[in-house]
């Protein structure tokens, strides 16, 4: 790791509360109502950290480059951000093992993901003297597949109780579990492997 | 063709040469380059060491590798 690199990596860290702080004040306060406000000295302030917000993430678009390219630097942090202790043949063993266990979890939460993302269940009001045995709603199970995110068939909304389609989490969200998914399980069998030794 | 396995397990005598020698697990592990709870795994018998660690305790040691690790062979029906 350069130590450039090593720089980079200190500030992106030890400077996300202030970008955090912009972040929570950006959504107390509008960007216009600071360039309206009389007060100077929070105008300039306002300034200063929307010139450090974009800085900051410059350096995080850098840092991401690098990662992708480099593969000494991704080893390197991804070895500190997974707490990967690599002294000697057991610990390599168990990095083996838990790298294993870790592939083969991830892999289920990705077919368990798959799978629900591919499922409609709706339950639907059947219109009137449409009921069958006194039964008045509808459940209707199916699989989807599409390549490509086209716009979904809109459905009418007002006789429909309950609807699933496709995931409900947000792309981010879906990342954000998987990654913590990753990491956990990895964390997981490693101390569990330790403890068992 | 026996179908029958046969499972190894391998007991370690590292402590009892190690206490002959009088030094720690950490002094042991520093000398072959290992960490102490690699050791630790060793003798408990919770870890199988590699033929090359095996072999660098067994110089350490002065010995042969039979000396250092007993093989016993429990059969499976």
């Amino acid at each position: 790791m350069s130590k450039f690199n090593n720089y980079v990596l200190k500030y992106l860290l030890f400077s996300f509360p202030a970008i955090m702080g912009v972040i929570i004040w950006g959504t107390f306060q509008s960007q216009q109502e600071i360039l309206n406000s009389d007060n100077a000295f929070v105008y300039i302030i306002s300034e200063i950290l929307s010139l450090h917000l974009i800085f900051w993430f410059v350096m995080l678009i850098y840092i991401l480059f690098v990662l992708l390219l480099s593969p000494a630097f991704r080893n390197k942090l991804l070895l500190k951000l997974a707490r990967i202790k690599d002294r000697d043949e057991r610990e390599g063993y168990i990095i083996g093992q838990s790298s294993r266990f870790t592939f083969f979890s991830t892999l289920a939460v990705l077919v368990f993901f798959l799978f629900f993302s591919t499922v409609n269940i709706t339950i639907n009001k059947l219109p009137e003297g449409r009921a069958v045995d006194g039964k008045k709603h509808e459940l209707s199970i199916g699989l989807s597949y599409q390549v490509f995110d086209n716009d979904k068939i809109k459905l009418p909304e007002n006789d429909i109780l309950f609807s699933t389609q496709s995931l409900p989490f947000t792309k981010q969200n879906i990342l954000i579990l998987l990654i913590i998914c990753h990491l956990g399980t990895f964390y997981y069998s490693s101390k569990k492997m330790k403890v068992e030794e | 063709m026996n179908d029958s396995k046969i499972t190894l397990t391998i007991v370690s005598r590292i402590h009892v040469f190690r206490a002959e020698k009088r030094i720690t697990q950490q002094q042991l592990a520093d000398a072959v380059g290992v960490t102490r709870g690699t050791i630790i795994a060793i003798e408990k018998g919770n870890y199988n060491p590699s033929l090359e660690l095996a072999f660098r305790l067994s110089k350490y040691f002065n010995t042969d590798i039979n000396s250092l690790f007993k093989v016993e062979d429990i059969p499976n029906e």
